[in-house]
């Protein structure tokens, strides 16, 4: 039993790890964006080609993949989803448009072949349960990234100007932010989060084009259940869902570990759509 | 009646439809008629999408479930009762709005993305039952429909019955979905569109509006599921519950023919359906995942330059045929 609430902490902190970026896209520039799996899926290729054609530790990768995830974000947002910033549905369209062109370009470069690193990490006693320092790695990393965006969002001049987009994007732009200049920023951000996320999942998961997919989901049920916007309510969503898959896939049956948290999410959207940190009204500013 | 007095747009639709009509006979080949049928299918289960999402607004990626619950109702009723398809597709159906009933009742409070959002992840929780009710749907393997040629059991030895069938019904929805356009419920469903709250202010329900539109949709939907399995005769839950091939592109093909019109969604299934089948058979086949690539880009482009759809181009290009702008949704700008 701890072996089942501990592993699923573990794939709690992955969970979290890969909504941070998704949290300050949604939250703040109220993008749906389905493209953020194939954007992690983009890194994950990114750091893997990296490790294998330069021959260093895949950890080492964070030094190239994070700011070029950074620019790539950047770019997605000036040039793309700029044109589509007041029209949600243009938005869904768009960003699914990415996805499809991203995973299916990956297809056809990697002929749809999987590729995983294997790297023979070792593993880590606690009392009877058993885990492997990738996983655990991840589950740190996951904390201390909260911690440090949590000090950037609060405690530098850009951090409280995003915060300040995200609460009111109209009342921001009338005390002389530039939404022009924030935008592009907070997803590169963004994507730069989701591009640590990527490094540190090559160990763990195997890489082929769908992978994105299933995270994507799951980033929008964390991203939900822990309020729009919200660091913490990231961190606490991800442990939520991964303990609740953990638990449901152990006690129930492992083809049906996502059911539980499925119906909660829908719970969720209909009872607290604001989520459990999030400010009540926040999912509805940007729609209207 | 207004709604049948002829005019210019009407004549055009019209005779659309008659080159629709005997377009199969011109390509009587293998290979041509099976593109054509899906065109047709998928014109007319995007017609279908279109009432609820192109005219009420209510952004649907769930549409694959109920094309699955016609598809799977159809198959096993026909595989262990052998029951004909042609009752079936309507206990199919029935079963499908019962189901939309059920999921209209906690999604319906969620507005724009998040609808499309609860939808998506209603499909995945489908898909994952499907998967595991083995016994019921045949799980990852399958259900095989076996090849028994008949009228009665909606299987033929010749593709062309089947566009023709599946001509049938596309136009079947593109009459229903004329007669929505031109009822109060069209009105209602466009005005809750345009604006839910100021909608609700004029004294129209929102969520019977939506309930509505939602399960002629869903009707319709499941019906193309049963017709669809009947034409391909395996079905398992990976494809038909698909997001991305099957309840997104619905909604695509929509948005590039121009949302919220009649003849958007059967212009985007015409244009979508040929290419990613030829681009399949050519491109596809040398380099996998290249036709989609190709689609994709045509998606992004349509998104950023052509949001309205090819319709409204045209109706932009060619004043005389249609004054009235069509469907986007155009919120306040910052």
């Amino acid at each position: 039993m701890t072996q089942i609430i501990l592993s699923g902490l573990l794939l709690g902190g992955i969970y979290s790890i890969v909504s941070y970026g998704l949290t300050l896209v949604f939250g703040v520039i109220r993008i749906i964006n389905f493209a953020h799996g194939s954007l992690l899926m983009v890194g994950m290729f990114f750091a893997y080609y990296l490790t294998k054609t330069l021959n260093i530790n895949v950890y080492l990768t964070l030094l190239i993949v994070v700011p070029c995830m950074f620019l790539f974000g950047y770019v997605i947002q000036k040039y793309l989803i700029s044109h589509v910033l007041n029209e949600p549905i243009m938005q869904l369209f768009l960003t699914f448009g990415l996805l499809l062109l991203l995973e299916n370009v990956a297809l056809a470069i990697t002929r749809g072949d999987y590729f995983s690193l294997n790297l023979n990490m070792s593993t880590v006693k606690i009392g009877d349960a058993v885990m492997d320092w990738a996983r655990m790695i991840i589950f740190l990393a996951s904390i201390l990234i909260a911690v440090i965006l949590m000090v950037f969002l609060h405690f530098t001049n850009i951090g409280i100007k995003i915060r300040a987009v995200s609460q009111n994007r109209y009342a921001a732009k009338l005390i002389g932010i530039k939404l022009e200049r924030i935008y592009p920023l907070t997803f590169g951000l963004g994507c730069a989060v989701l591009g640590i996320a990527s490094v540190l999942l090559v160990p763990v998961y195997t890489i082929f084009p769908h992978v994105g997919f299933s995270f994507v989901i799951v980033a929008f049920a964390v991203v939900v259940l822990g309020g729009l916007g919200s660091i913490p309510g990231v961190l606490v969503g991800g442990m939520i869902i991964g303990l609740l898959e953990s638990l449901t896939g152990y006690l129930l049956s492992p083809d049906l570990k996502q059911l539980t948290w499925y119906i909660i999410f829908i719970a969720v959207l209909l009872f607290k759509p604001a989520g459990i940190f999030g400010v009540v009204g926040s999912e509805e500013v940007g729609l209207k | 009646m207004n709604a049948l007095r002829l005019d210019m747009k009407k004549i055009i639709g019209i005779f659309g439809l008659a080159i629709l009509a005997v377009i199969p006979l011109f390509f009587n080949k293998g290979y041509f008629l099976t593109i054509i049928f899906q065109a047709y299918l998928f014109a007319a289960l995007a017609s279908s999408w279109n009432i609820i999402g192109g005219l009420g607004g209510q952004i649907s990626f769930g549409h694959a479930v109920f094309f699955g619950v016609g598809a799977y109702t159809t198959a096993i009723l026909f595989h262990d009762f052998r029951l004909s398809p042609w009752i079936s597709m309507w206990i199919g159906a029935f079963i499908s709005c019962l189901i939309g009933i059920v999921i209209a009742f906690p999604t319906f409070r969620l507005r724009g993305p998040f609808f499309s959002i609860a939808t998506l992840i209603i499909n995945e929780l489908v898909l994952l039952l499907a998967l595991y009710f083995e016994d019921l749907t045949g799980g990852s393997q399958g259900i095989i429909i076996p090849y028994q040629p008949s009228f009665s059991n909606l299987i033929f030895e010749n593709t062309m019955a089947y566009v023709y069938i599946t001509f049938g019904f596309l136009l079947i929805t593109v009459a229903i979905s004329f007669f929505i356009l031109k009822s109060k419920l069209g009105y209602y469903l466009q005005a809750i569109r345009e604006d839910q709250d100021a909608a609700r202010i004029l004294g129209i329900s929102p969520f019977w509006t939506k309930m509505s539109g939602f399960l002629i949709s869903v009707w319709l939907t499941s019906m193309g599921g049963s017709i669809y399995a009947m034409y391909i005769r395996f079905i398992e839950p990976k494809y038909i519950f698909s997001v991305t091939e099957i309840g997104v592109m619905f909604a695509l093909m929509c948005m590039i023919g121009g949302m919220g019109t009649i003849a958007g969604p059967i212009i985007g299934a015409l244009i979508i359906v040929p290419i990613d089948m030829l681009l399949r058979g050519t491109l596809g086949g040398t380099i996998p995942g290249l036709n989609i690539v190709v689609f994709s880009v045509i998606l992004i482009l349509f998104s950023l330059f052509f949001r309205q759809g090819i319709v409204g181009v045209v109706n932009e290009k060619v004043p005389l045929i249609d004054k009235v702008k069509p469907q986007i949704l155009r919120k306040n700008e910052v």
